[in-house]
């Protein structure tokens, strides 16, 4: 018959395991897939979350039946109650004595005075003021009167209203290209993918429009009052936001913003959010 | 004692009503609470109120519905924990009306300008939530007095719990309608912000019936939790093994409610966010990615510490079981996908980091355990628990049944049956993959383009009908537990693993299509829970019980698990009930009229986390007065051998589950 491990034992090689498996396979796995030069970590609360979910995961299977309690406790307690002498009560008295210190040096870890960064739990999108809420990207369906307007500066008379639409878009987009390249580019990257020249200098980097938990998730509206207001603009509430995003509206005009809004979305080929509609 | 109660809440609920125009004519905007914040007032007492109303409306539910089959069954034993169940609630209702009381008179007294603007668009529904309530009271007590000497007249007792049921669940969508209407306001002046619509229009606003669905399962799962916690303290303290046996019993039905209500609780939290969002995509966004999108990472832990927790109670209570043996193998590998989905379930996107870390990662996401934080990756592994709890249940109820007749030998009743609930299960999910077919992407503000992404979806619906078709004839060829196995592969395999990861793609490119999507993981998933239980009663159909279930043979952590599960729920409720009412932050009415009170800020999670735990706290200690009252006040309750009458053999135990194959 095949030697089989004793719950306590497996239960100790499961910790052991799940733990090399958070602390190596993600990094390595990570910085294979995400094309890091280095293994990237898995964050100290994330490790605590997953680690409290194995414990609380062996908690469950060892109580389920009393034979599994009884299992599990037998080596502890036969090496608690083993004999006075000999090699094992050596080993009982070192772990012993190991408790206490064990809990003294997390203590004195805790308490005393050291150098380091807070822990932040920063808020992905924060609130955004109601003046901006309803506001449209212009350029996205532009409306008939702003693709006349259109019309009569181009001086497209010629061609059919929907052809001028297209126009518009096109060359709205072809602007906002040119524009996003000349003012965003340097932190957001050429394909908004968070990796422009500068970006390593910010510590928290510039965001990554690819990723799709970032301007897909919102409307329009929304990136348009980021762009606008900037870092500065940000609610008090949350802080700090660490945010070094300039307040563009001071740059740039709402056209123009709205036009690197269009393209933004398609340099990182995504769509953004659509107001729904209420069933 | 209750009557009093009962006639005192009367009394005030019908004053207040009178009182309403004079309170609400009081002068000045915002006044306070004996000095202290007028805001964290409303909050306590609105809250605590909640919790009440939630129990009184949860627990008729089942009452009726474990009465029904007792009376059904013959078996006096559901009657008697049916009467059980109501006992605990006749207390409670005074309460909740006490606590409706004031807090109408802390809304009129403290903000006075808002409740003027409020019962100037609701005041006749204000009546007719008295005269609710003024029903919903009185046939309460004709239930619960008239329990005994209505006796020969079953069916028309059960008419009473039903009706009392349905006035309940008309006040609580009358109370919906004014939390709804003052997150999603209809039927306004644009320009003046002045409504103008009818009180219908007010009342059917958008967010009425997605809250309406959330609250009524929500009060289902609510109500069974905090039975199920009254049955743990109960059986800790029991004297004898049949106290011990029936409390047992008792704990393990209100879990089972509980679960009943939970199953599908997360699909109506997400048709009601996805409404919110679709009221405002302000309101939106602080839900899940702003100001709120922390309390939702409690929220997960709650539900996690819930679902994990009914699992484990499950699966203690397997070893209580005769036959259980053979199945408890599978209970490591269902447990480890379980926890693995909540690691999921409980991933951020945003992460907690430190500077350092941030280095490390390389901004604020992971970059790859940040899919994992992604709406996607929720609504994938929601399926996979819900599903995983369902198998628990199965394991649960087979447990200690033998073989049952096999389906070729059953009659046409039986495969009639059969077929109906896959022919209807065929023809909803056939509809909606032909609806998604012909879906034109401008109605949901798409480009035409992307119609191609509501193929797979579509195509996935036709092959979970081929699966139906599949697991119909192997159960018909006596390979019932075989098709169990392929049908919940199929659904893992389609509504997790596929639609799952599909999710991250839709999110990209046709957001507004994840509604879509949503609703067909839902509906394979539920088609999975309807047709696996169809052919898991017949597949037991008739079968031997290995041996009689030990009732009250459960071991101390089961029933401490049960009274966490409590407490848990208890939590949720007064979480969720701050992010609902706080979404609209410095809004009394939603970008209507403006909360310019001291109070009107946002609370930060620590200021939350205070509030909930007081509500939480002040409402267990109050259900606990009220349950030792109801102990303390109640007669001796019949022995079983006097409500069994004369059926002996059955009065020491209850019966081995809440349904058993005939």
């Amino acid at each position: 018959m095949r030697p089989r491990l004793s719950l306590f034992s497996a239960s100790v090689l499961t910790v052991v395991l799940a733990y090399l498996f958070i602390q190596v396979v993600i990094p390595y796995a990570s910085m294979w897939i995400a094309d890091r030069p280095s293994p990237v970590t898995v964050p100290a609360a994330l490790t605590v979350i997953y680690m409290l979910l194995v414990f609380i995961g062996l908690y469950i299977y060892i109580t389920i039946s009393e034979e599994n309690v009884r299992e599990f406790l037998q080596p502890i307690l036969e090496f608690l109650r083993g004999g006075e002498t000999g090699v094992r009560a050596g080993l009982r008295l070192g772990l012993l004595a190991l408790v206490p210190l064990l809990v003294g040096w997390i203590t004195y870890d805790r308490l005393a005075p050291k150098v380091q960064s807070l822990t932040g739990i920063r808020i992905q999108h924060p609130t955004i003021p109601g003046q901006y809420e309803k506001l449209i990207n212009p350029y996205r369906n532009p409306t008939d009167d702003l693709v006349k307007q259109f019309q009569q500066q181009e001086g497209l008379d010629g061609i059919g209203l929907e052809e001028a639409r297209k126009r518009l878009v096109g060359t709205a987009l072809a602007e906002g290209r040119a524009l996003y390249q000349k003012n965003c580019r340097v932190c957001h990257g050429s394909k908004a993918d968070g990796s422009g020249p500068m970006a390593v200098g910010f510590r928290l980097r510039p965001a990554n429009f690819r990723d799709p938990g970032t301007i897909a998730t919102v409307v329009e509206a929304y990136a348009f009052w980021r762009i606008s207001e900037g870092g500065r603009g940000l609610p008090n509430e949350s802080s700090p936001w660490d945010s070094a995003m300039p307040r563009w509206k001071e740059e740039l005009t709402e056209a123009e913003i709205w036009k690197i809004i269009l393209a933004e979305y398609e340099l990182a080929d995504v769509e953004p959010r659509k107001p729904e509609k209420l069933e | 004692m209750k009557n009093k109660q009962g006639v005192i809440a009367l009394l005030v609920a019908a004053g207040l009503v009178l009182a309403l125009p004079a309170l609400a004519a009081a002068e000045g905007t915002y006044r306070s609470f004996l000095g202290y914040d007028s805001r964290i007032t409303i909050w306590l007492i609105a809250e605590i109120h909640l919790m009440f109303g939630a129990f009184v409306l949860g627990v008729p539910i089942f009452a009726v519905t474990i009465e029904i089959i007792g009376w059904k069954t013959r078996d006096a034993r559901y009657d008697k924990l049916a009467y059980e169940f109501t006992q605990l609630l006749g207390g409670a209702f005074g309460f909740t009306a006490l606590l409706g009381g004031l807090l109408t008179f802390a809304l009129f007294g403290l903000y006075p300008k808002f409740m003027e603007r409020f019962s100037e668009i609701f005041h006749d529904v204000m009546y007719i939530y008295a005269g609710l309530f003024f029903l919903e009271s009185t046939t309460f007590y004709l239930y619960y007095y008239f329990w005994n000497r209505m006796a020969d007249r079953k069916g028309l007792h059960i008419f009473l719990g039903v009706l009392l049921n349905v006035w309940g669940t008309v006040i609580m969508m009358v109370a919906n309608s004014w939390a709804a209407y003052m997150m999603s306001p209809v039927g306004l002046d644009k320009e003046t912000g002045q409504f103008i619509g009818t009180v219908w229009q007010a009342v059917n606003n958008p967010l009425w019936h997605p809250l309406n669905f959330h609250r009524f399962l929500g009060n289902v799962a609510f109500g069974g939790l905090i039975c199920g916690g009254y049955a743990a303290i109960r059986y800790l303290g029991a004297k004898t093994p049949e106290e011990r046996a029936h409390y047992d019993w008792m704990g393990y039905v209100g879990n089972f409610c509980a679960m009943c209500g939970l199953i599908p609780l997360p699909f109506a939290g997400y048709y009601l966010g996805r409404e919110v969002y679709s009221a405002s995509a302000v309101m939106g966004n602080n839900m899940m990615g702003g100001a709120f999108s922390w309390t939702f990472i409690i929220q997960a832990i709650l539900i996690g510490g819930i679902f994990i927790g009914s699992n484990y109670y499950l699966w203690i209570g397997m070893h209580r079981i005769p036959g259980a043996e053979r199945y408890t193998r599978y209970i490591k590998f269902i447990e480890i996908l379980l926890l693995l989905c909540f690691a999921i379930w409980l991933t951020p996107h945003n992460l907690p980091l430190s500077a350092e870390e941030q280095v490390i990662v390389g901004g604020q996401y992971h970059p790859t355990l940040k899919y994992l934080g992604l709406m996607s990756g929720k609504n994938a592994v929601v399926n996979l628990i819900i599903l995983l709890t369902f198998l628990s249940f199965l394991l649960y109820r087979r447990a200690n049944l033998g073989d049952g007749i096999p389906f070729s030998r059953q009659g046409a009743r039986s495969r009639g049956v059969l077929v109906g609930v896959a022919g209807l299960l065929s023809l909803i999910m056939g509809s909606y993959a032909n609806f998604l077919l012909s879906l034109d992407p401008v109605s949901l503000d798409l480009p035409p383009e992307t119609a191609k992404y509501f193929v797979l979806p579509a195509a996935l619906l036709i092959i979970q009908i081929a699966a139906v078709v599949v697991t119909v004839v192997l159960t018909f060829w006596d390979r019932g537990k075989i098709a169990e196995l392929f049908y919940c592969g199929v659904t893992t395999v389609n509504a997790t693993f596929v639609l799952g990861v599909y999710g991250y793609v839709i999110m990209a490119v046709a957001n507004p299509f994840l509604r879509n999507l949503a609703v067909t993981q839902w509906m394979i998933l539920m088609s999975a829970l309807v047709l696996v239980t169809t052919v898991d009663v017949f597949l037991f159909k008739g079968a031997a019980q290995v041996g009689e279930m030990n009732w009250g043979k459960m071991p101390l952590r089961s029933q401490y698990v049960l009274i966490a599960v409590c407490v848990f729920i208890v939590m949720l409720i007064g979480l969720m009930g701050f992010i609902r009412s706080g979404l609209r932050e410095d809004w009394h009415i939603y970008a209507i009229l403006q909360d310019a009170s001291e109070g009107s800020w946002t609370p930060d999670n620590a200021v939350m986390a205070k509030v909930v735990s007081a509500c939480v706290l002040v409402f267990l200690a109050a259900i606990s007065f009220l349950f030792w009252l109801t102990g303390a006040g109640a007669k001796k309750p019949e022995s079983p051998e006097q409500l069994v009458k004369g059926d002996t053999s059955k009065a020491a135990s209850p019966p081995e589950l809440l349904v058993t194959p005939k």
